[in-house]
């Protein structure tokens, strides 16, 4: 989204406050939810935007009432959540670990029925409700929660400015295409303070989001059928087949990726969210011993952005994944190797080697000094 | 303590650890702010329990005058520790060249031993006695806060004292003495960083 010609400005910030700025900036007007940390500080600070409650603040896009609804647990937030966007409101939820299990039924819902969501996801620490600081254990639910395929767009923000950038960015995303959206980032993108600029959103970038129930197809007929119930096997694989479709083909349109220092690389990093920063800086660290090392980064783990990753690994004499987990990245990318693979295109897999550190923060002298091991 | 990075291109590591509770989050949070506002780069990130209260609760700050990237740091250049409980922890953070600042009325020698076999730079400070006896126990961390701004800035003096009434204007409406025991505190954090 370029940035040219807006009124930006440069604040200190907490990470949770950046995302319910961003959202306001993107025209949600509505936050359904249950309090759950790290991720508190995004229904904290969405309240405080909607002002007092007799007299509401006002979207700066659509002019709407902002408001909020603190709902009994996760489930009902989730499915108030569908609610408000099939009634044409662009609303969202933020969760974490357990509460991220808890909306599954929801966001499964939502997948099944192409209904665009926007749920932010700060991941703690598993396994179940473990530690409220950090973890990056969160990927293969977030990616693949629920009975379904996957078909959902899931961010994973690096830094403070990626979370304003792509909490715009899932909105846009969210009503364009009609898929649930994610921004998956952790508890120390969330509670971390530091600088980020803000910037409003353009109104020729503004989805407008339709009204699924009660827009055009209801004024036609007196119902809006909206099917997840099949009697027959081959109906629902059908439907299947068409979302799969679907998705192949916006995906091409949704995936990124950055692609860091990497053409001359024989090593390649490959790390997403906030230990991609860290790769990022050990990246420099090893270059300016003249290692050759890049990263490769995947700006969207749902989908992945195959052709930049194949591009960015094709050449390189291996990779390494860092990631403060056990795989749950690096099994998504390994799949969409052996998928390419598959495809028929030449491509020699380089060697793997792993830093996991299930649930712990991953420094840039520890990724250096793994590049750096011999075996 | 030699690494005093006034105006130059500086770049500096911190992580505090002290008890839930007792202020270190907006320790780090004021002095974050501060350092922003007085244009630099800065990264403040928590690190805490479950807890509402007690529980090891730590603050990962960084002060530079170029962009930080990475938030999360493996070797810190001062680490201030207010805390008993778990110094062990707070170990992982430290190198050869790291300042180790310890509260000698809070932590006992016996947790420190292990910091001196890593650094030879560790220092203890008599806060939590000093201001206790002097002023008021619940002004320790506003005295550790004026000794952090002496020991990274002076300069942000200023700002810290505007952020840290802003801060805690309403609690000034009810407790009137409270103001002026908060800025006596942090002039008394001040002279503490001679000893640091």
């Amino acid at each position: 989204m370029p940035r040219a010609k807006r009124r930006e400005t440069k604040e200190f910030m907490q990470g949770n406050a950046v995302i319910a700025h961003a959202a306001r900036a993107a025209g949600a007007t509505s936050f359904y939810g249950y309090p759950i940390t790290p991720s508190t500080e995004v229904f904290e600070t969405w309240v405080q935007l909607c002002g007092n409650p007799h007299k509401p603040a006002l979207s700066p896009v659509t002019k709407e009432r902002l408001s909020y609804l603190q709902c009994e647990d996760e489930m009902a937030s989730g499915f108030a959540l569908i609610g408000a966007c099939l009634a044409g409101k662009k609303a969202f939820t933020a969760t974490a670990g357990p509460g991220n299990i808890l909306m599954q039924d929801a966001f499964s819902a939502a997948e099944a029925l192409r209904i665009p969501t926007v749920a932010v996801i700060m991941q703690r620490g598993g396994l179940s409700t473990s530690t409220v600081i950090y973890s990056q254990e969160e990927v293969t639910l977030t990616c693949f929660g629920g009975n379904g395929e996957g078909f959902r767009v899931v961010y994973s923000p690096s830094s403070l400015q990626d979370l304003y950038t792509y909490t715009l960015k899932s909105f846009n995303t969210a009503w364009k295409y009609r898929y649930p959206t994610f921004l998956l980032g952790d508890g120390y993108l969330g509670k971390m303070s530091g600088e980020v600029t803000r910037y409003p959103m353009l109104k020729r970038e503004y989805v407008t989001p339709e009204p699924i129930l009660l827009g055009p197809a209801r004024q036609k007929s007196l119902s809006t059928n909206l099917r997840n119930c099949y009697d027959q096997e081959e109906e629902i694989n059908s439907i299947i087949e068409q979302y799969r479709s679907d998705y192949a083909r916006d995906s091409k349109a949704i995936a990124e990726s950055e692609s860091y220092r990497t053409r001359d690389a024989h090593t390649i990093l490959i790390a997403h969210g906030i230990v991609a920063s860290a790769a990022k800086v050990a990246v420099d660290m090893l270059r300016s011993t003249s290692a050759r090392v890049g990263l490769w980064r995947p700006i969207t783990l749902r989908p992945l952005d195959v052709p930049s990753l194949v591009s960015a690994v094709g050449n390189a004499r291996r990779i390494i994944y860092i990631e403060s987990a056990l795989g749950q990245m690096s099994r998504l990318i390994n799949d969409a190797l052996i998928a390419y693979s598959e495809t028929g295109k030449s491509f020699d897999l380089p060697a793997v080697r792993s830093l996991y550190a299930p649930a712990l923060g991953i420094t840039p002298t520890e990724i250096v000094e793994q590049v750096l091991k011999k075996s | 303590m030699n690494k005093q990075p006034s105006n130059t291109d500086i770049s500096l590591k911190i992580v505090l650890v002290g008890e839930g509770g007792q202020g270190i989050q907006t320790i780090a949070k004021i002095l974050t702010r501060a350092a922003f506002q007085k244009r630099y780069h800065v990264s403040y990130l928590p690190n805490f329990g479950t807890e509402q209260r007690g529980g090891l609760s730590l603050a990962f700050v960084q002060l530079s005058r170029s962009p930080i990237i990475s938030p999360k740091f493996k070797t810190a250049d001062i680490c201030l520790i207010v805390s008993n409980r778990d110094t062990g922890r707070s170990r992982r953070y430290i190198g050869p060249m790291t300042h180790v600042v310890y509260d000698s009325g809070i932590v006992e020698e016996r947790g420190i031993r292990a910091f001196r076999t890593v650094t030879s730079n560790v220092v203890p400070i008599n806060a939590f006695n000093t201001t206790s006896t002097q002023l008021s126990e619940r002004s320790f961390n506003i005295a550790l806060l004026g000794m952090l701004t002496g020991l990274i800035d002076v300069e942000l003096q200023t700002d810290i004292i505007r952020l840290m009434d802003e801060k805690f204007a309403k609690y000034y409406l009810k407790d009137t003495g409270l103001k002026s025991l908060n800025h006596k505190a942090f002039d008394l954090g001040l002279t503490l960083t001679k000893h640091a």
